[in-house]
């Protein structure tokens, strides 16, 4: 990058930097935004506390994200060996993910394995991207690579180890580096379930206690920690593809494994986990305040059905709402900085620092700026939408038929018209994919920041009634919350698929 | 080891081939009928206009793909046996090397695909005969195109195969480095006297290396004439300027625009 190039991005940096100072010196939103010179003064002050639980918190994720990369690795090197698997795989992991861990923390809260919720809730979120990841990477090699171990006579274990193995190094390596912000959202989400230390627990108190300055320390240090991670993530991914290659197309997905086997797991896997959930609470005589039996929640559920739907239909409008802001800002900014290279290079250092950012931070933040409301959880929201469409829809209007850019400028259109007949209708399949990303993780954002806030809909439910000490109502809503992610996210598969019919 | 003598030459015989691929709009018929016999030793290019079907027929001949009828028999027997065998050898139209290994490694490959001893002394000799020998430490990524193809043909002549298939070996190239690499391996090939299959869509590289000249046609694919280039074995530079040679190419180049004409109507 030239100096001339690196001016405006270090301006824009620079200018987001003087604009929180001046905020935090006015006072504009009651102190709630602490200006940068006293969060740095507030973490000189803490770094002890500070220190300490970043570790905890830093430990944690490592120990569930290992865990979840080498699950996720095996799981890919079995699509690897049996292509035929690849299907249910992917579809039961992409369904383990669309499951709001949030919901789940409840649930674990009253079981052994409840000092152990920041590591698994890291685990399960570095999984999904390393399955899709590290799959693509042993169908890397490209084809006349294969041929070439088939003309020689290699066998299935010598093409594994010798072509396959060493092309998915770079794609293990991308995806640590997706893993690593992951890994940390989740620990600290986990931290807000079961913990008694970390960065999690103290943005808690901190925004409990109105501690501004301390909450404002403690996010920015799980800030710091991802963006330091990210960028050694980055370094070894460049240092494998350097050496490994990493070739820029990936052969297609196999698309195999039939419908009805879905069809089968989807039925069988559930009765199977609740027939030993029944099992299990029986025959051990688990009192009621550990697990609830199946049969409490399906009663529970029976009986107070209604509220809970209405809280779900709550929860779902709040999650919308946030989504549709959302994506509109992050729009508009895309649309602004590919109209105005200025923007865009003003705009360059946010959208490399937010695929950094575990969002989470932001809800005790949203909390405290804009008080327990619903105002609050649409924010967190918005955040959690505005970031991946930006992002993807700076790409996607960016990335046009090959030719058709010369082809408009020959016919004398402006950037506008460009805009408008070529840029915008060329990238809606990334604004689709964007919205499929986004969907099923804000209504994740909005179970947790109201479980968090103890204000709206489901999250609001589960915080009652672990208060309560009500555990059957707990696994009631937990149920309610799963069935309603799952299918916002098939609502937006769907649409996506559509989209991506209609405009490619 | 080096030395013609070491390899026991085998035919490769095409008996009434077809192929056909499920295509997006209904099947497409990639080889008709295809009959072609390799005898052993000697070199044939196939030369066609592109689509024509003669990457298939090499697919073919290499077993990464199977007749819908017809056969493809090396000494008789199907190339999987060949393959079996390790006497196989295929340079790719994108040399397929592995990019995390280096030169040397790359030509090592097939020993160790095979679990055998490497020869340390083919391999050496093979750098050398290809003009690689400065650069057996370097990755694939730090060498040229043309560079690339000679350790993809090395890597294909060490085993000693029996059959050797050549698929647009130089093809990516430019044609100065190409002129130049035609001239390497009608060395090489002079050296050898492998059973060669090269496909090509290049007159001038079919005329100067095959000791025939398939010429096909395409639509479905098969052959529509088959010329013996009278230059004898060795060949070199001064080769391709014979009146023969020229008048033979364009011979040849307007028998490939009547294969052209004739597929469009």
């Amino acid at each position: 990058m030239t100096m001339r190039g690196a001016l405006v991005p270090t301006g824009g940096l620079a200018v987001l930097a003087g604009v929180w100072e001046a905020v935090g010196r006015t006072r504009a939103f009651g102190g709630s935004i602490p200006s940068l010179s006293a969060v740095v003064g507030a973490i000189g002050d803490n770094h002890q506390l500070l220190l300490s639980a970043t570790a905890t918190t830093a430990a944690e994720a490592a120990v569930g994200g290992a865990i979840g990369l080498a699950l996720g690795v095996l799981l890919a090197a079995v699509t690897a060996w049996f292509p035929r698997s690849h299907g249910h795989v992917v579809r039961s992991v992409v369904f383990v993910n669309a499951i709001p861990v949030v919901a789940v923390g409840p649930m674990l809260m009253s079981l052994p394995v409840r000092p152990a919720i920041p590591q698994v809730f890291a685990a399960l979120f570095v999984l999904f991207s390393t399955v899709s990841t590290v799959g693509d990477g042993f169908r890397a090699p490209v084809e006349s690579g294969r041929d070439l171990f088939v003309v020689l006579g290699a066998g299935a274990v010598q093409r594994f180890a010798r072509l396959q193995v060493p092309a998915a190094v770079p794609f293990v390596a991308d995806a640590l580096r997706l893993g690593i912000p992951a890994a940390l959202l989740g620990a600290i989400l986990g931290e807000w379930f079961g913990a008694n230390s970390g960065l999690g627990v103290l943005m808690v108190s901190a925004m409990r206690n109105v501690q501004y300055e301390l909450l404002w320390s403690a996010c920015s240090m799980a800030v710091l920690v991802s963006l330091f991670g990210y960028v050694a993530g980055t370094l070894a991914e460049r240092a494998a593809s350097r050496f490994f290659g990493r070739p820029t197309t990936v052969s297609a997905a196999p698309t195999g494994g039939s419908r009805l086997v879905d069809a089968g797991l989807a039925v069988l896997v559930p009765v199977i986990l609740v027939a030993c959930w029944q099992w299990w609470v029986s025959a051990g005589n688990v009192a009621s305040v550990v697990a609830p039996s199946p049969n409490e929640v399906a009663n529970r559920l029976w009986h107070e059905g209604g509220s809970f739907l209405r809280a779900a239909g709550v929860t779902l409008t709040i999650s919308a709402a946030g989504l549709a802001l959302g994506t509109a800002l992050g729009l508009i900014l895309a649309v602004a900085s590919t109209l105005f290279p200025y923007v865009k290079s003003f705009l360059s250092p946010m959208a490399v620092l937010i695929p950094t950012i575990p969002i989470a931070v932001f809800i005790p933040v949203m909390g405290s700026i804009l008080g327990y409301g619903k105002g609050a959880i649409v924010a967190s929201c918005v955040l959690m939408s505005f970031f991946p469409v930006f992002v993807i829809m700076v790409s996607g209007l960016a990335a046009r038929p090959p030719g058709s850019d010369d082809l408009f400028r020959i016919y004398g259109s402006n950037r506008f018209v460009t805009l408008g007949r070529l840029a915008f209708p060329s990238s809606l399949p990334s604004l689709f994919l964007a919205l499929r990303l986004s969907a099923a993780n804000c209504v994740l954002t909005a179970i947790a920041a109201e479980w968090l806030m103890d204000t709206g809909g489901l999250g609001r439910i589960l915080s009652d009634a672990q208060v309560a000490i009500d555990n059957a109502s707990t696994w009631a809503v937990a149920v309610v919350a799963i069935v309603m992610s799952v299918l916002v996210y098939r609502v937006a598969v769907a649409g996506e698929r559509w989209g991506a019919a209609r405009w490619t | 080891m080096t030395d013609a003598s070491a390899t026991t030459a085998s035919g490769l015989r095409f008996a009434a081939v077809s192929k056909r691929f499920a295509g997006r709009y209904g099947e497409v018929v990639a080889l008709n009928d295809l009959s072609l016999d390799v005898e052993a030793g000697e070199t044939v290019a196939v030369l066609g206009p592109s689509g024509c079907g003669k990457s298939t027929a090499l697919r073919l001949a290499a077993g990464l793909e199977a007749p819908d009828s017809g056969e493809v028999t090396i000494d008789g027997a199907p190339p999987s046996q060949l393959i079996r065998r390790r006497r196989l050898g295929v340079a790719f139209q994108d040399h397929a090397l592995l990019p995390w290994l280096t030169v040397r490694a790359n030509v090592e490959l097939p020993y160790k695909l095979a679990r055998r001893p490497v020869d340390g002394r083919r391999v050496d000799w093979l750098l050398k005969l290809v003009g690689l020998s400065d650069f057996e430490r370097h990755r694939p990524r730090q060498l040229s195109g043309g560079m690339r193809q000679r350790v993809s043909i090395a890597r294909a002549l060490v085993l000693e195969p029996t059959v050797l298939l050549l698929d647009e070996p130089f093809g990516s190239l430019d044609a100065v480095t190409r002129h130049r690499l035609n001239v390497e391996l009608a060395q090489i090939l002079a050296k050898q006297r492998t059973t060669t299959l090269l496909v090509t869509h290049s007159v001038e590289e079919a005329v100067f290396l095959g000791d025939r000249v398939v010429v096909m046609t395409g639509r479905p694919g098969s052959v529509k004439r088959v010329v013996d280039v009278p230059f004898g074995e060795a060949r070199d530079a001064d080769t391709q300027r014979l009146p023969e040679f020229q008048s033979l190419v364009a011979e040849l180049t307007l028998m490939l625009d009547g294969a052209v004409g004739a597929e469009r109507t």
